[in-house]
């Protein structure tokens, strides 16, 4: 959910998800999503007998609001927009070496007090992760974007040494054409008899990480959710794997100066 | 709004042609001036947008051995002839190629060999110009206080005009030789990263 949505537009995606069981949502303020998606949310508690605990919401601290320094703030606004007491996960959008410690102690303040779940840390790559071995309270969730021309298998590596949900944004590089004409895709896709986009999820799944997809098209959340109905051979992965060469759309220091 | 502002440009037109129809020479020659100086904008701008273009998630260039950030220099003075990406204006100091690297650096390989060159005129320590707010956060925005500069980001020609003709020229010195001295922050940031890091002066 990472522009900006009507009700309209998201009830349909959103609906589509519950119905075929899945039921996380992740946003940030920058998305300009986390009213709608509240919106949303609250109609399908109404119209599908939902309760608070069957979905998961999860938004992010973002950089300007890591400047500003009172985090607190912040997420009681986030609260107020998704209409919720407490938010399942919240992850800081993007590591400012400056404002990192003092953002992370707040957060972890907030987890303390019961109105986050689980804590997170977005954007990051081994050289952050190793200084966050260090710290007292680690992060459940680290989510970075990964998709099979960016493997990341250091920080796979880390995240299940440490037991962290690895979550990967952008899964499918918004379809680049190197995954869109990979014969190798078609052929393992082909095999299966599934989509490209389908077994690239399966790849992520099969390979420990949460695959996070946007999309506005309730048909794409139902081909996405059918990655459960087929498994990769150890082969299939290896190969798809071999896609890598360290492809990444979003410049870590171009959104965080500093990185 | 936009039926106003299209209706007050065909009158200052107007009010630029007449005159010049009537063989008012003074006017001539201011007209040709904004002319020139719209040009001249226009080409410092775009050359300026063309050097920020590969840090978009719409662009493929990613893992480059060199990242060069400074004056107009000529790679070849550097010994780089191909896999570099370049971010130069006339006149940029080193702490504006120092916050330029800060917000650029993830565009080189960081699987080793990355090479950084600053390319400063000896002297010229601080400070910062329109063109290197394309490269830099909001944030960074904020903490130096470059808001009102920000502002005229689209309009180089009118508050640095020399630096804007040379940018449009894309005017390159070849007066350059490599330093020693390197600047503490840059080194122990580029070294932290795995990146070897050049600096050439004139």
């Amino acid at each position: 959910m990472s522009s900006p949505k009507t009700y309209g537009e998201l009830k349909p995606v959103i609906f589509s998800a519950l119905k075929e069981g899945i039921n996380r949502f992740d946003t940030a303020p920058s998305y300009r999503t986390e009213g709608v998606i509240g919106d949303v949310l609250k109609s399908a508690e109404n119209e599908l007998g939902l309760s608070r605990k069957d979905y998961w919401i999860q938004t992010k601290i973002d950089a300007w609001q890591m400047t500003e320094g009172n985090i607190r703030k912040h997420f009681d606004d986030a609260l107020e927009k998704f209409g919720t007491e407490y938010v399942d996960a919240l992850l800081v959008h993007w590591p400012v070496p400056e404002k990192m410690s003092d953002t992370w102690t707040q957060v972890a303040g907030l987890k303390s007090s019961g109105l986050v779940r689980f804590t997170g840390i977005c954007n990051v790559r081994m050289r952050q992760l190793e200084s966050i071995a260090g710290w007292d309270e680690l992060p459940d969730i680290i989510q970075i974007e990964r998709s099979p021309l960016r493997v990341c298998a250091d920080e796979e590596e880390f995240c299940r040494r440490n037991g962290i949900e690895l979550q990967a944004y952008s899964p499918l590089c918004k379809m680049d054409h190197r995954l869109r004409d990979s014969a190798l895709l078609h052929d393992i896709a082909a095999r299966h008899g599934v989509s490209i986009g389908q077994a690239v999820m399966r790849w992520h799944v099969e390979t420990g990480a949460v695959p996070i997809f946007a999309t506005t098209k309730p048909g794409r959340v139902r081909e996405y959710s059918a990655v459960t109905d087929f498994s990769l051979d150890d082969a299939d992965i290896a190969e798809i794997s071999t896609l890598d060469c360290n492809h990444k759309m979003y410049l870590e220091s171009f959104a965080c100066p500093g990185f | 709004m936009k039926k106003k502002a299209a209706l007050a440009l065909i009158v200052i037109l107007m009010i630029a042609v007449l005159p010049v129809c009537a063989g008012n020479v003074f006017a001539l020659s201011v007209w040709i001036a904004a002319a020139a100086m719209m040009v001249t904008n226009l080409l410092a701008v775009l050359r300026n947008r063309r050097q920020s273009a590969p840090f978009s998630p719409q662009s493929e260039i990613r893992n480059v051995h060199t990242l060069i950030i400074g004056d107009m220099i000529d790679p070849e003075i550097t010994g780089t002839t191909t896999d570099f990406v370049q971010i130069s204006a006339p006149g940029r100091s080193l702490q504006s190629c120092y916050e330029i690297l800060r917000h650029t650096h993830s565009i080189l390989d960081d699987k080793g060999g990355a090479c950084v060159i600053f390319a400063v005129k000896e002297g010229n320590d601080e400070g910062f110009s329109v063109f290197d707010l394309p490269f830099f956060h909001t944030i960074t925005i904020r903490k130096y206080g470059l808001g009102k500069l920000n502002r005229f980001r689209k309009f180089p020609a009118l508050i640095c005009p020399v630096r804007a003709i040379l940018m449009a020229l894309g005017a390159k010195s070849r007066n350059y030789r490599e330093s020693s001295a390197l600047p503490d922050e840059a080194l122990s940031f580029c070294h932290e990263r795995g990146y070897s890091l050049r600096i050439f002066l004139r």
